[in-house]
Parts: C-alpha cells; sequence; structure tokens
C-alpha cells in the first residue's frame, strides 16, 4: 500500500510538474528565436489551401505566418469572437476571412484598422472600403443548386422567386441564415431589395416550406443526393458536386434583365488594429491580393473567382464578368445586420 | 543508517509538503474558477463593449418567451439519450463484468472504440441509414442517436459499478433470495453511483452537444448558445443564456444528491470481497452471439463505412502521413489536460465527496463549471487573462488551450473519479488519522491507491472528449496549433472524405493502446 501510495504521489507530481512545462514550448521557442520576423493570420480556410499561398509568403518575405484555423461548419462561434475577446491586446495581424459580413461589424466596432497595399488598386471599389479597412479578393457567387433528376430543363428555376412557387413547398432549401455567406446574402438582400420586400421573400420562403439546413456543405450534399429539389449555396459548395459527377447543375439565379443579379461575396482581407506586427500584417495582405494567390485560389478545389483585373486565369464558375451581378453597397448591408438580425430570430430561429 | 532514516524522514516532509501545497492549490483553482468565471459572464453585460455590435436587438421578453420550447426540447434529448443507454448499458455490463462470457475483455475493448469516433461521424453514418427527413424537428430521435453513441462510456461506468460490488452482502442476500433475485433487483441498487453518473454524464453531453439537434434542425439550449454568438448579439443576450444551464444542471445535480442521499450508496470499499461471477450455462453461446451482433453494429458498421471512404491504402497513409503535426498537437492538448484534470481530481477528489459547508462549495463550483457553456468559458478566459504584461505571455504558451480544456472536462473527470475516493470508508480515515496520518499522508496512502482505476479511466475519458472538442480549440488554441478536430471538420466541408475518414482510422488505432490498458484494469482481479 505504501509503495503504491509513494508511485501514486510521484505520479501526480509529474502530473504538476508536466502542467507547468505545458506553458513552456512557445515562450521557449520565442526565445530561440527573436530574431524571426512573423505575422499571426486568422482564417477559415483549410490547412491544405492556406498553407502553399503561405509557404511561399515565407520563401520569399522571411517572414514566418503563424496561422490559427476556423472550420467553415456551423459547429464553432468562431474566430471573430476570438478578435473580439482579444481586444484588449490583440494577438491577430491579419483575419482572412471568407465572408464580408462579419469584417464590417469589426470593422464598425473599431478593431481594425486602415491598410493601403499597392496590389489592391486591381480590385473593383465595389469590393474593397474607400477607408483601406478591408480589401475583397478571390469571390463566391451565391447560386442555386439543382437536383437535374428531379427537376426538368423546362422546369428549372431562374430567379429567387421561384423558390415561392407552390410545386416547390418543402422541396427547397437554405443553410442557417446566422452565419456564414448566408448571413451576408441575407443582410446583402435587405440592402439591394430594401427591408420590405426582403422580409416579404424570407418570409414567403418560409411559408414554402423551406428546409432549413446546418450549412451551404449540407444543402449542395442534400441537393446531390435527391433528398431536395434544389436550395441556395456557394459556388464553392456546388462545383464539389458538380465535378464529382453528381446529377446536379449551378443556376446563376436573376441574370433577366429585371432581375436582381448574382451576388459574389468576396474573401476579406484586414488588419487588425494594435496588432503586434503590423509591418508584417500590411507585406503578407499586398501578398493575398496579389493576382497570383487569386489565380491559386480558383484551381484549388473551392474554384474561387477571381476579381483582379490583371489576372488571367479562367474562372471554372461564372464571375462578375460573366453573369450581372447584385448592386450591393456592404456598408449599408452591415448597417442593416441589426434589423435582419432580428428579423432571422423571430422568423426562423422561434 | 541514521543519516539515511532522517533523509528519508526529510523528504518524506518535504513531499508532505509539496502535497499539502498542491492540495489546497486544487480546491482553491476549482472554487475560484467556478464562481470567479461565472461571475465574470453574469457581470460582463455591464462592461461597455464586451461583446457585439450587431447587439442592439435585445427583447427580454421575445427571449425569454423562446425558452419553453428549447428548455422541453432540450429536456426530451437528453433524457431519451440517458435512458436508453441506461437500458442498453445495464445488461451489456452486466454480462461483460459479471459473467463468464467467452472473450468478454475483446468485447468491451470493440465496444469502446466507437466512443473515439466524432459525435458528427457517427451521428451521420446513423442518419444515412435511417434516413434524416423523416425525422427531422424529432427531439426523440436526436435523444434516440445520442443515447446510442453514450453506450460504450455507459457501460464502462457501470462496468467498474459491477465490479466494486462487495461478493458479502450478495451473497447474504442470496441464501434468501436466489441468484436471479440477486442480480435482478439487489445489483442495480448497489451499482447506483454509477447509474447516477451515467445520467449525469449522458444528460450533459447531450445538452450541450449541438452536432445532433444541428443535423435534425432541432432547436435546444445549446444551439441557442451557439446562434446568439454567431449572430454577434448584444452581451446581454450572451449572459442571459447562461442561466437555463444554471438552472438544468443545478436541479440535475440536486436531484442526484437527493437520491444520493435516501438511498444507501454502495461503492468499492477497502476490504470488501469480490463479486460473484455468474456461470451462464447453456446461455453463454447466446448471448455472445448477441453482442457480437451488437458489436457488429456498433463498431464493424462505422469502420467499414469509414474504409469505404478511403480510396487506397496508400491514400491512408498518405493522409496519416500529412495528419501527423495535427496528431501530435492533439495528442500533446489531450494527455497534457489529462493530466492536469487527473492532478486536480487527485488533490480535491476526497473534499469533492465529503459533507460540510466546504465541500458543498466545491459541489457548486464544479456544477457552475458544468453548467457555463463553452464559447462563454473560452471567451471569459481569453477576456480575463488576456492582458499586457506576464498574463499575456501565459497566454500565448501552450497554456491557455490546456487550461481551458481543463476547466471544461474537469466537473466529469471529478465525478467519473469519486467513486475512488467514495471506496475509502470514514472508519479507514479514522483509524489512518489515529495513526498519525495527516491529509498529505491519507492522500497518499488512501486515497491514491484506491482510486487509481477509477482515475485511469477518468484520464482516457479525458483524452477522447478533449481530441473530439471543437469550440474551445478554435477560440483558444495557439498559431501553429492546429487541433484535429478542427482540421475534420473543415475537411468535411471541402469534400474531402478520404482524409476526413483518416483521421477517425487513425484516432481509433491510436486509441487502441490507451484502450487496452483501461480494459485489462477494468477486468483486474481483485
Amino acid at each position: 500500500m505504501e509503495r503504491t501510495g509513494s508511485i501514486a504521489a510521484s505520479a501526480g507530481l509529474i502530473g504538476v510538474l508536466l502542467g507547468l512545462v505545458c506553458s513552456c514550448p512557445s515562450g521557449c521557442r520565442r526565445q530561440e528565436e527573436p530574431a524571426t520576423r512573423q505575422v499571426v493570420v486568422y482564417t477559415a480556410l483549410d490547412r491544405s489551401f492556406s498553407e502553399p499561398i503561405l509557404a511561399k509568403f515565407e520563401r520569399r518575405t522571411g517572414i514566418k505566418p503563424r496561422v490559427v484555423y476556423d472550420t467553415e461548419s456551423t459547429k464553432t462561434v468562431g474566430l471573430v469572437n476570438r478578435i473580439r475577446a482579444e481586444r484588449k491586446r490583440p494577438r491577430c495581424d491579419v483575419f482572412w476571412n471568407n465572408e464580408i459580413l462579419n469584417t464590417l461589424l469589426l470593422s464598425k466596432e473599431g478593431l481594425l484598422r486602415p491598410a493601403r497595399p499597392p496590389n489592391a488598386s486591381g480590385y473593383p471599389k465595389r469590393f474593397k472600403s474607400a477607408d483601406g479597412m478591408w480589401h475583397g479578393f478571390a469571390a463566391r457567387a451565391r447560386v442555386l443548386i439543382v437536383n437535374t433528376d428531379r427537376v426538368k430543363e423546362d422546369e428549372t428555376p431562374r430567379s429567387m422567386y421561384d423558390l415561392l412557387r407552390p410545386e416547390w413547398k418543402g422541396e427547397i432549401g437554405i443553410a442557417k441564415p446566422v452565419a456564414g455567406t448566408t448571413a451576408s446574402h441575407v443582410a446583402c438582400l435587405f440592402q439591394a431589395l430594401g427591408e420590405e420586400k426582403a422580409r416579404e421573400y424570407l418570409s414567403g420562403l418560409k411559408a414554402n416550406g423551406v428546409h432549413i439546413e446546418s450549412g451551404n456543405k449540407s444543402c449542395a450534399v442534400k441537393v446531390a443526393n435527391g433528398t431536395l429539389a434544389f436550395a441556395w449555396t456557394d459556388t464553392d459548395d456546388a462545383i464539389i458536386e458538380v465535378e464529382a459527377g453528381r446529377p446536379v447543375r449551378i443556376v446563376y439565379p436573376d441574370t433577366e434583365a429585371d432581375g436582381v443579379g448574382v451576388l459574389f461575396i468576396p474573401n476579406t482581407l484586414a488588419a487588425i488594429r494594435n496588432s503586434p506586427n503590423p509591418r508584417e500584417a500590411d507585406l503578407l495582405i499586398d501578398y493575398l491580393l496579389s493576382p497570383e494567390v487569386e489565380a491559386m485560389l480558383a484551381r484549388g478545389p473551392s474554384a474561387q473567382i477571381p476579381l483582379n483585373s490583371a489576372n488571367t486565369v479562367a474562372p471554372r464558375v461564372k464571375g462578375p464578368q460573366d453573369v450581372p451581378s447584385m448592386t450591393v453597397d456592404f456598408q449599408k448591408a452591415a448597417d442593416q445586420w441589426r434589423s435582419a438580425q432580428g428579423f432571422i430570430t423571430k422568423e426562423f430561429l422561434r | 543508517m541514521f543519516v539515511r532514516a532522517r533523509w528519508a524522514s526529510t523528504a518524506s516532509r518535504l513531499v508532505d509538503v509539496i502535497l499539502m501545497v498542491w492540495i489546497g492549490c486544487s480546491r482553491i483553482l476549482i472554487v475560484g474558477c467556478g464562481l470567479g468565471l461565472m461571475a465574470y459572464w453574469v457581470a460582463r453585460p455591464l462592461q461597455p463593449a464586451s461583446a457585439g455590435e450587431g447587439g442592439a436587438v435585445f427583447s427580454w421578453w421575445a427571449e425569454l418567451s423562446s425558452w419553453p420550447t428549447l428548455v422541453w426540447n432540450t429536456f426530451v434529448v437528453s433524457g431519451t439519450a440517458a435512458s436508453l443507454s441506461l437500458v442498453v448499458a445495464i445488461p451489456v455490463a452486466f454480462l461483460l463484468f459479471r459473467t463468464d462470457l467467452p472473450a468478454r475483455r475483446w468485447f468491451t475493448g470493440g465496444l469502446l472504440l466507437p466512443a473515439c469516433l466524432p459525435v458528427f461521424v457517427s451521428a451521420s453514418a446513423i442518419l444515412s441509414l435511417i434516413g434524416t427527413r423523416a425525422w427531422e424537428g424529432n427531439a426523440f430521435m436526436a435523444g434516440v442517436i445520442h443515447g446510442w453513441l453514450g453506450i460504450p462510456l455507459a457501460i464502462v461506468l457501470l462496468g467498474v459499478g459491477y465490479r466494486g460490488i462487495d461478493g458479502n452482502i450478495e451473497e447474504a442476500a442470496a441464501l434468501d433470495a436466489g441468484w436471479a433475485r440477486v442480480c435482478l433487483r439487489l445489483d442495480p441498487s448497489l451499482i447506483l453511483w454509477s447509474i447516477l453518473g451515467v445520467a449525469v454524464i449522458q444528460t450533459w453531453v447531450s445538452a450541450t452537444d449541438i452536432a445532433v439537434s444541428d443535423l435534425l434542425a432541432i432547436r435546444t439550449l445549446a444551439e441557442e448558445v451557439y446562434v446568439t454568438f454567431q449572430l454577434s448579439r448584444s452581451a446581454s443576450a450572451q449572459a442571459l443564456v447562461v442561466v437555463p444551464y444554471v438552472a438544468l444542471f443545478g436541479v440535475l445535480v440536486l436531484g442526484v444528491a437527493r437520491a444520493a442521499r435516501r438511498v444507501d450508496l454502495h461503492v468499492e470499499q477497502a476490504g470488501r470481497r469480490p463479486p460473484h461471477m455468474i456461470r451462464l450455462g447453456r446461455w453463454r453461446w447466446p448471448l455472445w452471439s448477441a453482442l457480437l451482433l451488437l458489436l457488429g453494429v456498433m463498431i464493424l458498421m462505422p469502420v467499414v463505412w469509414l474504409m469505404g471512404e478511403v480510396e487506397s491504402v496508400g491514400q491512408f497513409w498518405r493522409g496519416v502521413g500529412k495528419l501527423c503535426p495535427e496528431l501530435w498537437d492533439s495528442s500533446l492538448l489531450a494527455g497534457a489536460s489529462a493530466l492536469a484534470i487527473m492532478s486536480i481530481v487527485l488533490g480535491a477528489g476526497d473534499l469533492a465527496i465529503a459533507a460540510g459547508r466546504r465541500a458543498q462549495g466545491l459541489r457548486w463550483a464544479l456544477v457552475l463549471l458544468l453548467a457555463l457553456p463553452t464559447p462563454c468559458l473560452a471567451i471569459a478566459l481569453l477576456e480575463i487573462l488576456n492582458q499586457p504584461g506576464w498574463l499575456g505571455r501565459l497566454c500565448d504558451s501552450f497554456f491557455l488551450p490546456v487550461f481551458g480544456q481543463t476547466l471544461r472536462w474537469l466537473p466529469l473527470g471529478m465525478l467519473i473519479a469519486s467513486p475512488g475516493f467514495m471506496s475509502v470508508s470514514r472508519d479507514l480515515r479514522e483509524a489512518a488519522r489515529i495513526d498519525g496520518c495527516n491529509l498529505a499522508g491519507l492522500h497518499r496512502r488512501l486515497f491514491w491507491p484506491m482510486s487509481h482505476r477509477f482515475l485511469a479511466l477518468a484520464g482516457v475519458a479525458m483524452v477522447i472528449l478533449v481530441c473530439g472538442e471543437l469550440t474551445a480549440s478554435v477560440l483558444l488554441s495557439q498559431p501553429i496549433v492546429l487541433p484535429l478536430s478542427v482540421r475534420f471538420f473543415t475537411l468535411v466541408h471541402y469534400g474531402l472524405s478520404g482524409q476526413a475518414a483518416t483521421i477517425c482510422l487513425l484516432v481509433i488505432f491510436v486509441m487502441v493502446i490507451p484502450w487496452s490498458v483501461l480494459v485489462r484494469l477494468l477486468h483486474q482481479r481483485d
């Protein structure tokens, strides 16, 4: 008993010591590498896609990117809340967001600082802020993914209002409009259509038995396996199903003369105010805005749409040059988020 | 000789002093963190600009009016999950731990492996079989899925209970009642502690998880928490989501405490006789076949499904090579967190099961830690600790994610390990005190040796839970550290199911080693 007690005591002490040692690794690393320049990036892009891009940046500049990853699914409350919680002592230098709404909210909260990277000049004005608080690049389009086995060619929806038609009651889907590109979509509808019409449209969707899915990925998968006839999703989720040979097609809605156009939601880059490595952050933002990075993202599995006018890569999905795009003032859309949020909570979450 | 004895005495005193400091620190840490974090969260709305910009829309009435539905759905999910787990796990644990069933160690090991899979994977596998659409919005089905997924952990906890039964009590009862009645009527009351433990853990896991409710589109309290943060709502709204959790877990724990007071809780006691092993006779092989079928459904189905996702052996090994950094990060995080939890449990476990005001305070602190939703806990830690100066430097280290995970899972670790501390009877403690044992001595000579099996069980359970945890991992992990759980969900999002399946298979293979140690401990002869 005595011996076992001593062993247990030793094990306990080893546990305590190990716990104390836990705080060492990064501190030790920091002391060893005082001269290494680094930049901390928060991103939702998967490591396999972002790593080659950031490795190239490191080879060119000698600055080591240290990345915190999020997941795009709705299972987490995400890096935006982390940036908010770190406001007293920011640890992130660059926020690489895969949508726009939360970047604009952070900007309104005063958590971002302006950046003027030279490569930003190649981007259309509507995809960047006038004061340099955020820069959009590599967009995704909000599209309808349609199951070709269930929906004949002549029945294919052409407008977002086709989702309100009674023959599709209970057959359509949309991701939960609380996060990601779907939340941005709702905010943009409030801005582009006007509050009244946007409310009317979303209430109509609900009345037509729209299935609220956990995410855009789930919408695309359910259409591909025939559970749903068609659904709102992003081009990156839709193209995966198309390229996997599933019976689906992508519809760019409202491209007729009287339509509101296709909504393109860019990735956004923002520099965090009072971040520890501001010069390195500016260099990284400039690099990420280069046509080369957009081309890499366009060739990747998510088929992001290049927005830089200097880019010559042929996108695998249609871009703002190919189809009429929705005219949205993203800043105003963010301003209307409070009202949109209240409506979403009341209509879709109660 | 004299010098050696003096050295030994000095060393022993030094160890005692260190242990006393550690025991004190463990208790202060639990009480301080439980009460402190909850107080911080309640006071947070008073601080300027502590939440998102989108928070102006806040109506107390609108918030409160949605609670009945949320509470009811959470209640249905948790109640169904706990009931189903117990109904299936009690007979299976009995067969595995109290009978002469052939290859019962292998069965135990096999049945435990599905616990390593993320809830999202197992739930998706089940829903792909039964279809999602028919069950959309069905809270009962969400509870059934949670209950099914919770069976492995329930088997372990109930197995520990069955192994801890005193053979003397059973044999005395068998003289009057016969073995069938003893097993059916007496044994369940003797393992009541394990049953209550399963009920609490299952309730907690199913009430706080959003994977299944998200797949079936059910509104629960857990989902409300996530939506509140996703929508960047006001600090008041964020603080308010904590209230129903505290109420739910407070009621649950009070109920368990009342149940525990009403009945005489039997736990493994020092000096007891091992329980009687039941001979199955002609039922041996039919029951063996039935368990084999259960094993097939529980483990082979998801493993075969996962193997189907991996295109080739080459792709699997390539995937393993790519995932090595994540596996290392997750192993380090899970191992360090489990060690920290076990160390704190070792220091405070005796007080958690004691009577008196201090013990009551410690238990309430644990309840508050249990009730604080993960995003609230992680954000509070970040806001409190991420300050300029040494605290900030501590935040930049590996300490923060380990501390976060430790606080997240500490109450469950304490619950799993507590039967070990309860097994030291009051008589034994009094005798040790009369012999001159101080508190450190009691820990070294009585509590720790008696609770090693439960601590090992808690340790393995903590490793699994930390590995699968997502929210705190995203909010607290250091730059360049990418936990497997975060990578898994991102890969799923991008449709890279082959690599996601590789993660699951990898975790299963890695967990075989601690599982086999655990199974050996569980089936150890007394």
